[in-house]
Protein backbone atom coordinates (compact mmCIF):
# COMPACT_ATOMS: atom_id res chain seq x y z
CA UNK A 1 0.00 0.00 0.00
CA UNK A 2 1.51 3.61 -1.16
CA UNK A 3 1.93 5.94 2.01
CA UNK A 4 0.04 8.82 2.10
CA UNK A 5 1.64 11.44 3.85
CA UNK A 6 0.13 15.67 4.40
CA UNK A 7 1.86 16.66 0.85
CA UNK A 8 -0.34 14.03 -0.96
CA UNK A 9 -3.35 14.91 0.66
CA UNK A 10 -3.05 18.35 0.22
CA UNK A 11 -2.51 17.55 -3.43
CA UNK A 12 -5.25 15.41 -3.94
CA UNK A 13 -8.32 17.92 -2.06
CA UNK A 14 -6.57 21.16 -3.27
CA UNK A 15 -4.56 24.55 -2.36
CA UNK A 16 -7.31 25.88 -0.40
CA UNK A 17 -6.99 22.90 2.39
CA UNK A 18 -5.47 23.51 5.45
CA UNK A 19 -3.94 19.39 5.93
CA UNK A 20 -3.45 18.44 10.35
CA UNK A 21 -2.43 15.73 11.94
CA UNK A 22 -2.59 16.85 15.41
CA UNK A 23 -5.57 16.10 17.13
CA UNK A 24 -4.41 19.17 19.63
CA UNK A 25 -4.07 21.57 17.11
CA UNK A 26 -7.70 20.63 15.49
CA UNK A 27 -9.31 21.50 18.84
CA UNK A 28 -7.44 24.43 18.91
CA UNK A 29 -8.89 25.54 15.31
CA UNK A 30 -12.38 24.80 16.47
CA UNK A 31 -12.15 26.20 19.86
CA UNK A 32 -11.22 29.52 18.12
CA UNK A 33 -14.15 29.49 15.13
CA UNK A 34 -16.51 28.97 17.70
CA UNK A 35 -15.51 31.77 20.52
CA UNK A 36 -14.59 34.35 17.51
CA UNK A 37 -18.17 35.86 17.49
CA UNK A 38 -18.47 37.64 14.51
CA UNK A 39 -20.74 39.76 12.68
CA UNK A 40 -22.16 37.01 10.93
CA UNK A 41 -23.45 33.42 12.29
CA UNK A 42 -21.12 30.69 11.66
CA UNK A 43 -21.55 26.69 10.65
CA UNK A 44 -19.32 24.11 11.71
CA UNK A 45 -19.90 20.65 9.05
CA UNK A 46 -17.78 18.00 10.87
CA UNK A 47 -17.17 14.76 8.41
CA UNK A 48 -15.95 11.55 9.22
CA UNK A 49 -16.56 8.07 8.36
CA UNK A 50 -15.20 6.87 11.13
CA UNK A 51 -14.56 8.55 15.34
CA UNK A 52 -14.93 11.72 14.12
CA UNK A 53 -18.11 11.89 16.56
CA UNK A 54 -15.98 12.65 19.63
CA UNK A 55 -18.49 15.07 21.58
CA UNK A 56 -15.28 17.26 23.05
CA UNK A 57 -14.74 18.35 19.65
CA UNK A 58 -17.62 20.74 20.09
CA UNK B 1 -36.09 -22.54 14.30
CA UNK B 2 -32.73 -23.10 15.69
CA UNK B 3 -30.51 -20.28 13.65
CA UNK B 4 -26.97 -20.27 13.81
CA UNK B 5 -24.76 -16.81 12.99
CA UNK B 6 -21.69 -16.92 12.39
CA UNK B 7 -20.08 -13.55 12.59
CA UNK B 8 -23.08 -11.91 14.78
CA UNK B 9 -21.43 -9.07 16.15
CA UNK B 10 -22.00 -6.71 13.22
CA UNK B 11 -23.83 -3.48 12.95
CA UNK B 12 -26.53 -5.28 10.49
CA UNK B 13 -25.94 -9.21 11.58
CA UNK B 14 -26.88 -8.62 14.96
CA UNK B 15 -30.04 -6.50 14.20
CA UNK B 16 -30.85 -9.67 11.63
CA UNK B 17 -30.05 -11.66 15.30
CA UNK B 18 -32.54 -9.56 17.75
CA UNK B 19 -35.09 -9.47 14.49
CA UNK B 20 -35.09 -13.67 14.33
CA UNK B 21 -35.10 -13.87 17.93
CA UNK B 22 -38.40 -11.21 18.31
CA UNK B 23 -39.69 -13.89 15.87
CA UNK B 24 -39.64 -16.76 18.36
CA UNK B 25 -36.66 -18.52 16.74
CA UNK B 26 -33.87 -20.00 19.33
CA UNK B 27 -31.05 -17.64 17.51
CA UNK B 28 -26.82 -18.89 18.48
CA UNK B 29 -24.02 -17.04 16.88
CA UNK B 30 -20.42 -16.59 17.12
CA UNK B 31 -18.24 -13.78 16.37
CA UNK B 32 -14.34 -12.63 17.29
CA UNK B 33 -15.40 -9.25 19.01
CA UNK B 34 -18.25 -8.15 19.57
CA UNK B 35 -18.74 -4.19 20.56
CA UNK B 36 -20.74 -1.87 21.78
CA UNK B 37 -23.82 -1.37 21.22
CA UNK B 38 -24.35 -4.79 19.62
CA UNK B 39 -23.08 -6.95 22.61
CA UNK B 40 -25.92 -4.64 25.35
CA UNK B 41 -28.41 -5.45 23.19
CA UNK B 42 -27.32 -9.01 22.33
CA UNK B 43 -27.18 -9.59 26.25
CA UNK B 44 -30.35 -7.99 27.24
CA UNK B 45 -31.92 -10.70 24.73
CA UNK B 46 -29.88 -13.35 26.14
CA UNK B 47 -28.19 -14.24 23.08
CA UNK B 48 -24.85 -12.80 23.34
CA UNK B 49 -21.93 -15.57 22.66
CA UNK B 50 -20.82 -16.98 25.97
CA UNK B 51 -17.43 -16.56 23.99
CA UNK B 52 -15.84 -14.84 21.67
CA UNK B 53 -14.21 -16.79 19.01
CA UNK B 54 -15.25 -19.59 16.61
CA UNK B 55 -16.61 -23.15 17.73
CA UNK B 56 -17.49 -25.67 15.06
CA UNK B 57 -19.22 -27.63 17.91
CA UNK B 58 -21.95 -24.85 17.99
CA UNK B 59 -22.46 -26.40 14.05
CA UNK B 60 -24.49 -29.62 13.73
CA UNK B 61 -27.43 -30.82 12.59
CA UNK B 62 -30.03 -29.53 14.49
CA UNK B 63 -29.20 -26.36 12.73
CA UNK B 64 -32.23 -25.35 10.42
CA UNK B 65 -29.81 -22.71 8.86
CA UNK B 66 -27.02 -20.77 9.15
CA UNK B 67 -26.33 -16.91 8.16
CA UNK B 68 -23.06 -15.81 7.50
CA UNK B 69 -21.91 -12.49 8.18
CA UNK B 70 -19.67 -10.15 5.51
CA UNK B 71 -16.54 -10.08 7.58
CA UNK B 72 -16.17 -13.82 8.10
CA UNK B 73 -13.56 -15.68 6.13
CA UNK B 74 -13.98 -18.30 3.72
CA UNK B 75 -11.47 -20.70 6.08
CA UNK B 76 -13.62 -19.79 9.01
CA UNK B 77 -13.49 -22.90 11.41
CA UNK B 78 -17.59 -22.73 12.09
CA UNK B 79 -18.13 -22.47 7.96
CA UNK B 80 -16.23 -25.37 6.99
CA UNK B 81 -17.85 -27.57 9.62
CA UNK B 82 -21.47 -26.24 8.18
CA UNK B 83 -20.01 -27.04 4.85
CA UNK B 84 -18.52 -30.23 5.52
CA UNK B 85 -22.36 -31.38 7.24
CA UNK B 86 -24.11 -29.90 5.10
CA UNK B 87 -26.16 -27.20 7.03
CA UNK B 88 -27.96 -24.68 4.89
CA UNK B 89 -26.35 -21.43 4.75
CA UNK B 90 -27.58 -18.00 3.55
CA UNK B 91 -25.66 -14.89 3.32
CA UNK B 92 -27.97 -12.24 5.23
CA UNK B 93 -29.53 -10.53 1.63
CA UNK B 94 -30.32 -14.51 0.81
CA UNK B 95 -32.07 -14.36 4.00
CA UNK B 96 -33.92 -11.25 3.78
CA UNK B 97 -34.98 -12.15 0.18
CA UNK B 98 -35.92 -15.76 1.69
CA UNK B 99 -37.70 -14.18 4.27
CA UNK B 100 -39.08 -11.21 2.13
CA UNK B 101 -40.48 -13.28 -1.16
CA UNK B 102 -43.92 -13.42 -0.95
CA UNK B 103 -43.87 -9.79 -0.19
CA UNK B 104 -43.71 -6.45 -2.19
CA UNK B 105 -40.18 -5.31 -2.08
CA UNK B 106 -38.56 -1.62 -2.43
CA UNK B 107 -35.35 -1.22 -2.63
CA UNK B 108 -33.00 1.61 -2.62
CA UNK B 109 -29.85 1.65 -4.38
CA UNK B 110 -27.04 4.44 -4.89
CA UNK B 111 -23.79 4.77 -4.45
CA UNK B 112 -24.95 8.03 -1.54
CA UNK B 113 -28.09 8.98 0.16
CA UNK B 114 -29.80 4.87 0.20
CA UNK B 115 -30.09 4.92 4.29
CA UNK B 116 -31.49 8.26 4.31
CA UNK B 117 -34.00 7.74 1.48
CA UNK B 118 -34.84 4.24 2.94
CA UNK B 119 -35.65 6.64 6.25
CA UNK B 120 -38.15 8.63 4.44
CA UNK B 121 -39.93 5.34 2.87
CA UNK B 122 -40.12 4.37 6.55
CA UNK B 123 -40.95 7.24 8.10
CA UNK B 124 -43.94 8.18 5.63
CA UNK B 125 -45.34 4.49 6.01
CA UNK B 126 -45.10 4.43 9.40
CA UNK B 127 -46.49 7.89 9.72
CA UNK B 128 -49.25 6.34 7.80
CA UNK B 129 -49.32 3.37 10.14
CA UNK B 130 -48.91 1.14 6.70
CA UNK B 131 -47.50 -2.40 8.29
CA UNK B 132 -43.50 -3.22 6.65
CA UNK B 133 -40.25 -4.96 7.37
CA UNK B 134 -37.35 -3.16 6.51
CA UNK B 135 -33.71 -3.27 6.60
CA UNK B 136 -31.87 -0.23 6.97
CA UNK B 137 -28.06 0.44 7.62
CA UNK B 138 -28.02 2.98 10.65
CA UNK B 139 -30.41 3.29 13.47
CA UNK B 140 -32.60 5.40 13.33
CA UNK B 141 -34.77 7.45 15.53
CA UNK B 142 -38.40 6.07 16.10
CA UNK B 143 -37.25 2.64 15.16
CA UNK B 144 -35.66 0.23 17.82
CA UNK B 145 -33.68 -2.04 15.07
CA UNK B 146 -32.19 -1.61 12.13
CA UNK B 147 -34.04 -5.28 11.17
CA UNK B 148 -37.71 -5.89 11.20
CA UNK B 149 -39.07 -8.76 9.96
CA UNK B 150 -42.85 -10.03 10.68
CA UNK B 151 -45.60 -11.22 8.58
CA UNK B 152 -46.24 -7.43 7.06
CA UNK B 153 -46.55 -7.43 3.34
CA UNK B 154 -44.49 -5.27 2.22
CA UNK B 155 -40.63 -4.81 2.62
CA UNK B 156 -38.42 -1.73 2.57
CA UNK B 157 -34.73 -2.28 1.88
CA UNK B 158 -31.44 -0.75 1.32
CA UNK B 159 -29.62 -2.12 -1.14
CA UNK B 160 -25.92 -2.04 -0.46
CA UNK B 161 -23.70 -2.61 -4.23
CA UNK B 162 -20.85 -3.76 -1.53
CA UNK B 163 -19.89 -7.34 -1.33
CA UNK B 164 -22.48 -10.08 0.39
CA UNK B 165 -19.83 -12.60 1.60
CA UNK B 166 -16.97 -14.62 1.65
CA UNK B 167 -18.77 -16.98 -0.53
CA UNK B 168 -20.26 -14.86 -2.61
CA UNK B 169 -18.57 -12.27 -4.12
CA UNK B 170 -21.68 -9.80 -5.75
CA UNK B 171 -23.39 -6.81 -4.59
CA UNK B 172 -25.94 -7.36 -2.01
CA UNK B 173 -28.18 -5.66 -3.75
CA UNK B 174 -28.41 -8.39 -6.37
CA UNK B 175 -30.06 -10.48 -4.02
CA UNK B 176 -33.38 -8.51 -3.59
CA UNK B 177 -35.09 -8.84 -6.76
CA UNK B 178 -37.18 -5.55 -5.86
CA UNK B 179 -40.84 -4.88 -7.34
CA UNK B 180 -39.86 -1.41 -7.07
CA UNK B 181 -36.26 -0.11 -6.69
CA UNK B 182 -35.03 3.50 -6.68
CA UNK B 183 -31.30 4.33 -7.58
CA UNK B 184 -30.00 7.44 -6.55
CA UNK B 185 -27.32 8.02 -8.25
CA UNK B 186 -23.78 6.84 -9.04
CA UNK B 187 -20.16 7.96 -7.80
CA UNK B 188 -17.46 5.55 -7.83
CA UNK B 189 -16.97 3.80 -4.83
CA UNK B 190 -15.37 0.79 -3.09
CA UNK B 191 -12.52 0.76 -5.34
CA UNK B 192 -11.08 -2.44 -3.27
CA UNK B 193 -13.20 -4.34 -4.89
CA UNK B 194 -14.32 -2.09 -8.10
CA UNK B 195 -11.33 -1.23 -9.59
CA UNK B 196 -12.13 0.57 -12.57
CA UNK B 197 -15.35 2.65 -13.09
CA UNK B 198 -16.63 0.98 -15.90
CA UNK B 199 -16.73 -1.89 -13.11
CA UNK B 200 -18.50 -0.63 -10.48
CA UNK B 201 -20.82 1.24 -12.85
CA UNK B 202 -22.05 -2.44 -14.77
CA UNK B 203 -23.36 -3.44 -10.57
CA UNK B 204 -26.32 -0.90 -11.42
CA UNK B 205 -26.88 -2.33 -14.59
CA UNK B 206 -27.36 -5.68 -13.30
CA UNK B 207 -28.88 -3.70 -10.10
CA UNK B 208 -31.95 -2.62 -12.51
CA UNK B 209 -32.04 -5.80 -14.80
CA UNK B 210 -32.36 -7.58 -11.35
CA UNK B 211 -35.99 -5.62 -10.74
CA UNK B 212 -38.69 -8.16 -11.70
CA UNK B 213 -40.64 -7.88 -15.07
CA UNK B 214 -43.70 -6.12 -13.85
CA UNK B 215 -42.19 -3.87 -11.60
CA UNK B 216 -40.41 -0.04 -12.00
CA UNK B 217 -37.06 1.81 -11.45
CA UNK B 218 -36.99 5.32 -10.63
CA UNK B 219 -33.93 7.07 -11.23
CA UNK B 220 -32.31 10.24 -10.68
CA UNK B 221 -32.33 11.66 -14.65
CA UNK B 222 -29.78 14.22 -13.93
CA UNK B 223 -26.82 11.35 -13.60
CA UNK B 224 -25.98 10.48 -16.79
CA UNK B 225 -24.57 7.23 -16.00
CA UNK B 226 -28.33 6.12 -14.67
CA UNK B 227 -30.04 7.68 -17.60
CA UNK B 228 -27.80 4.84 -19.99
CA UNK B 229 -29.33 2.37 -17.86
CA UNK B 230 -32.69 3.44 -18.03
CA UNK B 231 -32.25 3.66 -21.78
CA UNK B 232 -31.09 0.05 -22.05
CA UNK B 233 -32.82 -1.70 -19.11
CA UNK B 234 -36.02 -3.57 -20.45
CA UNK B 235 -37.51 -2.41 -16.96
CA UNK B 236 -40.20 0.40 -16.93
CA UNK B 237 -38.81 3.36 -15.32
CA UNK B 238 -39.71 6.30 -14.26
CA UNK B 239 -37.23 9.27 -14.17
CA UNK B 240 -36.99 12.24 -11.20
CA UNK B 241 -35.14 15.36 -10.65
CA UNK B 242 -34.12 18.45 -8.45
CA UNK B 243 -37.92 20.03 -7.31
CA UNK B 244 -38.22 23.08 -7.30
CA UNK B 245 -37.81 24.96 -3.81
CA UNK B 246 -37.32 27.91 -1.57
CA UNK B 247 -35.30 28.65 1.29
CA UNK B 248 -36.96 30.75 3.77
CA UNK B 249 -35.37 31.70 7.50
CA UNK B 250 -33.21 28.94 6.93
CA UNK B 251 -36.05 26.57 5.86
CA UNK B 252 -36.93 24.77 2.55
CA UNK B 253 -40.33 25.30 1.32
CA UNK B 254 -41.71 23.15 -1.96
CA UNK B 255 -44.74 23.56 -3.63
CA UNK B 256 -46.95 20.76 -5.02
CA UNK B 257 -50.39 21.83 -5.38
CA UNK B 258 -50.00 23.54 -1.38
CA UNK B 259 -46.48 24.28 0.35
CA UNK B 260 -44.70 22.07 2.59
CA UNK B 261 -42.05 23.46 4.83
CA UNK B 262 -39.22 20.51 5.63
CA UNK B 263 -37.02 20.01 7.98
CA UNK B 264 -34.52 18.61 5.60
CA UNK B 265 -32.13 20.45 3.04
CA UNK B 266 -29.67 19.98 1.16
CA UNK B 267 -30.09 19.24 -3.12
CA UNK B 268 -29.51 15.62 -2.53
CA UNK B 269 -31.45 15.15 -0.22
CA UNK B 270 -34.67 16.99 -1.98
CA UNK B 271 -33.82 14.71 -4.75
CA UNK B 272 -33.60 11.89 -3.05
CA UNK B 273 -36.99 12.40 -1.52
CA UNK B 274 -38.68 13.33 -5.41
CA UNK B 275 -37.75 9.60 -5.88
CA UNK B 276 -39.02 8.23 -2.20
CA UNK B 277 -41.88 10.04 -3.44
CA UNK B 278 -42.77 8.12 -6.70
CA UNK B 279 -41.53 4.58 -4.61
CA UNK B 280 -44.32 5.82 -2.36
CA UNK B 281 -46.77 6.14 -5.17
CA UNK B 282 -46.18 2.63 -6.38
CA UNK B 283 -47.44 1.10 -3.28
CA UNK B 284 -50.57 3.49 -3.50
CA UNK B 285 -49.23 6.74 -1.58
CA UNK B 286 -50.54 9.79 -3.16
CA UNK B 287 -48.22 13.11 -3.15
CA UNK B 288 -49.97 14.84 -0.48
CA UNK B 289 -49.79 11.36 2.19
CA UNK B 290 -45.99 11.47 1.27
CA UNK B 291 -45.54 15.58 1.66
CA UNK B 292 -47.50 15.86 4.84
CA UNK B 293 -45.72 12.92 6.35
CA UNK B 294 -42.01 14.61 5.38
CA UNK B 295 -42.56 17.63 7.01
CA UNK B 296 -41.51 16.02 9.96
CA UNK B 297 -38.95 13.89 8.78
CA UNK B 298 -35.77 15.50 10.51
CA UNK B 299 -33.36 13.12 8.78
CA UNK B 300 -30.77 10.56 10.03
CA UNK B 301 -28.15 10.47 12.58
CA UNK B 302 -24.55 11.29 11.15
CA UNK B 303 -26.05 12.83 8.24
CA UNK B 304 -26.34 16.49 8.22
CA UNK B 305 -27.12 16.22 11.67
CA UNK B 306 -27.72 19.34 13.70
CA UNK B 307 -25.76 18.57 16.96
CA UNK B 308 -26.11 22.65 18.45
CA UNK B 309 -28.09 25.04 17.36
CA UNK B 310 -27.66 28.45 18.71
CA UNK B 311 -27.99 31.82 17.54
CA UNK B 312 -24.66 32.23 16.53
CA UNK B 313 -23.36 28.88 16.05
CA UNK B 314 -24.90 25.87 14.71
CA UNK B 315 -22.61 22.39 14.20
CA UNK B 316 -23.51 19.58 12.06
CA UNK B 317 -21.69 16.31 11.71
CA UNK B 318 -21.90 14.07 8.75
CA UNK B 319 -20.78 10.53 8.05
CA UNK B 320 -19.68 11.73 4.52
CA UNK B 321 -16.27 10.44 3.12
CA UNK B 322 -16.49 9.65 -0.74
CA UNK B 323 -15.84 12.99 -2.73
CA UNK B 324 -19.59 13.20 -4.10
CA UNK B 325 -20.96 13.24 -0.54
CA UNK B 326 -18.22 15.45 0.84
CA UNK B 327 -19.35 17.81 -1.91
CA UNK B 328 -23.09 17.27 -2.04
CA UNK B 329 -22.90 18.16 1.82
CA UNK B 330 -20.67 21.51 1.97
CA UNK B 331 -22.59 23.04 -0.83
CA UNK B 332 -25.99 22.04 0.86
CA UNK B 333 -25.15 23.56 3.87
CA UNK B 334 -23.51 26.17 2.19
CA UNK B 335 -26.68 26.89 0.21
CA UNK B 336 -29.10 26.64 2.89
CA UNK B 337 -26.14 28.84 4.98
CA UNK B 338 -25.65 31.16 2.20
CA UNK B 339 -25.54 34.53 5.12
CA UNK B 340 -23.23 32.33 7.90
CA UNK B 341 -18.80 31.87 7.84
CA UNK B 342 -18.98 27.73 6.84
CA UNK B 343 -16.03 26.37 8.69
CA UNK B 344 -15.83 22.29 7.01
CA UNK B 345 -13.44 19.77 8.46
CA UNK B 346 -13.19 16.50 6.93
CA UNK B 347 -11.26 13.20 8.71
CA UNK B 348 -9.67 11.55 6.59
CA UNK B 349 -10.04 8.13 8.01
CA UNK B 350 -10.53 4.37 6.87
CA UNK B 351 -13.10 3.36 4.19
CA UNK B 352 -13.08 1.39 1.19
CA UNK B 353 -11.73 3.72 -1.02
CA UNK B 354 -8.91 5.13 0.84
CA UNK B 355 -5.74 5.03 -1.34
CA UNK B 356 -3.21 7.52 -2.68
CA UNK B 357 -4.42 7.16 -6.31
CA UNK B 358 -8.02 7.63 -5.13
CA UNK B 359 -6.75 11.01 -3.10
CA UNK B 360 -7.42 13.41 -6.41
CA UNK B 361 -11.49 12.46 -6.85
CA UNK B 362 -11.04 14.99 -3.75
CA UNK B 363 -10.38 18.36 -5.54
CA UNK B 364 -12.05 21.05 -4.79
CA UNK B 365 -14.78 18.84 -3.04
CA UNK B 366 -14.99 21.43 0.10
CA UNK B 367 -14.38 24.87 -1.93
CA UNK B 368 -18.01 25.97 -1.12
CA UNK B 369 -16.77 26.26 2.75
CA UNK B 370 -15.25 29.67 3.32
CA UNK B 371 -12.39 27.54 5.40
CA UNK B 372 -12.06 23.83 5.21
CA UNK B 373 -9.35 21.27 6.90
CA UNK B 374 -8.68 17.80 6.46
CA UNK B 375 -7.99 16.24 9.65
CA UNK B 376 -6.02 12.52 9.93
CA UNK B 377 -4.89 10.67 12.53
CA UNK B 378 -1.40 8.85 11.87
CA UNK B 379 -2.04 6.27 14.34
CA UNK B 380 -5.05 5.11 12.45
CA UNK B 381 -3.32 5.22 9.04
CA UNK B 382 -0.31 2.99 10.69
CA UNK B 383 -3.27 0.26 11.92
CA UNK B 384 -4.43 0.05 8.47
CA UNK B 385 -0.26 -0.20 7.30
CA UNK B 386 -1.15 3.00 5.06
CA UNK B 387 1.76 5.10 7.34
Amino acid sequence: MAVINKADIKSGFGDNIEVISETSELVEKISDFKSNVLAQPRVLLLMSSGNFDNATLW
Amino acid sequence: MNIHIIACGGAVMHNIALALHNLGHTITGSDDEIFEPALSRLKVKGILPEQFGWFPDKINQNLDFIILGMHARADNPELEKAQKIGVKIYSFPEYVYEHSKDKIRIVVGGSHGKTTTTAMIMHVLKSLNKSFDYLVGSQLEGFDTMVKFSDAPLMVIEGDEYLTSTLDPIPKFLKYHPHFAQITGIAWDHINVFPTFKGYVHQFELFANSILPKGKLIYFSEDIELQKIANNTPIENKAYTTPKFEIINHKVVIENEKKYELEIFGEHNLQNMEGAKLLCECIGISNDEFYSAMQSFAGTAKRLEKVLDTKDLIIFRDFAHSPSKLKATADAVKQQYADCKILAIFELHTFSSLSKDFLPQFLNCMEKADQSIVYFNPHVFEQKKWQ
